[in-house]
């Protein structure tokens, strides 16, 4: 088992311990830290995995919804946000294991710089004149070699306009 | 008529306003051939609209571009772009490009890429443009209790 092997399925036994602990915790805002754990270690999974882009979607979209989620909690209920210094100096030693594991290791599981990990992009350009003749290939990239991707953002928008529409929908609500 | 905007605004935006849409068009079009594509058509198309309902007021964008019509667009699109995927299993796979490739820098080159884009813009255009309007006319009214929500359509 190499290196990069044992990391990853450590990072993911962490991912599973999240998402367990999540579920099963007593307070609201530990179970919401705790999800943030689960999906911080995702994106870091996609980026050991060479998706640096969905890394930092992931990233983003964990920090909003952490975000938004602790202020709706604590205007709910006023529950303490402080924190004892311990929990912080053990978050602070763990936070200094991984990154030293992370600097000792860097070489085996990046590539070096300037050589990029996904190599498909070279093919994708010269077959988008070739074999679809299309002139734009951001476009033939968009929706022929990566159609999944495009339909699923096509799904994220209806969603995302069904929701507008049922939040601020003005027949059928209860507080009429 | 004292909705809107000022009247100097109201006439550039109705002089502005076809050539958005011409151009948000030709960007769906030609989407394959020249940079651009179904989603920035769509949101150029959508940016039109809005300007409409800045300059005009709500009723008269949704006079040009029926609330329902739009719903129903939306749906079309993303029905449309998937029954495009979908076809592609006639030929074997899905989205696999079924049609005849055509010729380079052309409209009618890279197959099911013209359709596909031109489902895409009509989807993103009346989807975002739904949204933009009703986020826009979200009101909130007191009431006895705190604060209540309606939309400014029902103000009389």
């Amino acid at each position: 088992m190499t290196v990069n092997m044992l990391i990853l399925v450590t990072l993911m036994v962490f991912m599973a311990a999240g998402s367990v602990i999540a579920i099963m915790a007593k307070s609201l805002t530990s179970s919401i830290v705790s999800m943030g754990t689960a999906g911080l270690i995702l994106s870091i999974l996609f980026l050991l995995l060479g998706a640096p882009d969905i890394a930092i979607v992931q990233v983003f979209v964990e920090i909003v919804a952490l975000v938004v989620l602790l202020s709706i909690i604590h205007r709910e209920s006023s529950a303490d946000m402080s924190s004892s210094g311990i929990y912080a100096g053990i978050t602070l030693v763990i936070f200094a294991v991984f990154l030293f594991t992370f600097m000792l290791h860097f070489k085996e599981m990046f590539r070096p710089f300037g050589e990029p990990a996904i190599t498909m992009g070279a093919g994708y350009l010269s077959s988008s004149v070739t074999h679809l003749k299309a002139a734009n290939a951001v476009t033939a990239t968009v929706l022929d070699f990566r159609g999944y991707d495009t339909l699923g953002e096509a799904t994220v928008i209806f969603t995302a306009v069904i929701g507008v529409l049922v939040l601020l929908r003005t027949r059928g609500r209860s507080d009429e | 008529m004292n909705k809107g905007m000022s009247e100097i605004v109201k006439s550039i935006s109705k002089i502005v306003f076809p050539f958005i849409m011409v151009f948000g068009i030709s960007l769906i079009l030609y989407g394959h051939v020249t940079p651009g594509g179904g989603f920035a058509g769509g949101v150029l198309l959508t940016g039109g609209f809005v300007l409409l309902l800045l300059a005009f007021g709500a009723e008269h964008a949704f006079k040009i571009f029926p609330r329902k019509i739009a719903k129903s667009l939306d749906s079309i699109g993303a029905l449309g772009f998937l029954s495009i995927a979908l076809l592609g299993l006639l030929g074997g796979a899905f989205f696999l490009n079924f049609l005849p490739k055509g010729r380079l820098f052309h409209i009618w080159g890279g197959g099911t890429l013209l359709f596909s884009n031109i489902m895409i813009g009509i989807k993103v255009g009346s989807a975002l443009f739904i949204a933009i309007a009703t986020l826009s006319m979200a009101r909130l009214v007191h009431i006895k209790k705190g604060l209540k929500y309606r939309q400014s359509e029902e103000e009389k």
